[in-house]
């Protein structure tokens, strides 16, 4: 699991699950490019959790899959 | 002056964003993504996103009133060292701490108090937008 990919790779691997990725790569845009996932799983909580006890620096945490058809925001 | 896309036909306009930690925080950095949400007042953050940069929403002492379509709550307010997105930076933003749902696929809300000195141009139709 330690392999970087890029996004589309994490997309068709681990989806729908939350990914927590290792030194994400960024373009200027700011938009993620790819990285090292590092841990995967349905809840957030944990993975926020394994990256501290990983001591990781800089993350991203990245809910997979695409955006429901039937969920609409009202915020 | 960047241009940016989005899907101007279908669900929210996602964006991506960066986060400096505090100094006292485990963490450098992270990136996510955030709801453009012009309706919103302040920028909110999903507070596991903001307790793994070190920050701390529990010992905030400032709070605001968070009106919403069914409630009012408050909430607690921190100050990010950095908040990046758009091709712009602020410096010392406040920004409201918020647990959003497991299952949504967002960080948190990008608001007017980002967008105040721009100017912020939309294209559905193209899908691209800018912050100038």
């Amino acid at each position: 699991m330690d392999d970087y990919l890029i996004l589309e790779e994490i997309e068709a691997r681990y989806a729908p699950d939350w990914v927590l990725i290792d030194e994400p790569q960024t373009d200027e845009l700011q938009q993620l490019l790819g990285g090292r996932v590092v841990d995967r799983g349905p809840d957030r909580d944990d993975l926020y959790r394994k990256a501290k006890a990983l001591g990781l620096h800089h993350i991203a945490v990245r809910k997979l899959g695409p955006w429901l058809e039937d969920l609409v925001l009202v915020l | 002056m960047r241009t940016f896309s989005f899907d101007g036909q279908r669900g929210p306009i996602i964006v991506s964003a960066s986060v400096s930690a505090s100094a006292s925080g485990p963490a450098d950095s992270h990136e996510f993504r955030l709801v453009l949400d012009t309706g919103a007042t302040v920028t909110t953050l999903e507070a596991k996103l903001l307790e793994f940069l070190g920050y701390d929403p529990d010992a905030s002492t400032e709070t605001v009133q968070v009106v919403t379509t069914d409630s009012i709550s408050t909430r607690p307010v921190v100050r990010l060292n950095r908040l990046s997105a758009l091709g712009k930076h602020r410096l010392g933003i406040p920004v409201v701490s918020q647990s959003f749902p497991r299952g949504v696929k967002i960080d948190g809300v990008l608001g007017l108090d980002f967008l105040r000195d721009g100017i912020l141009s939309l294209g559905f139709r193209s899908g691209r937008m800018t912050l100038s």
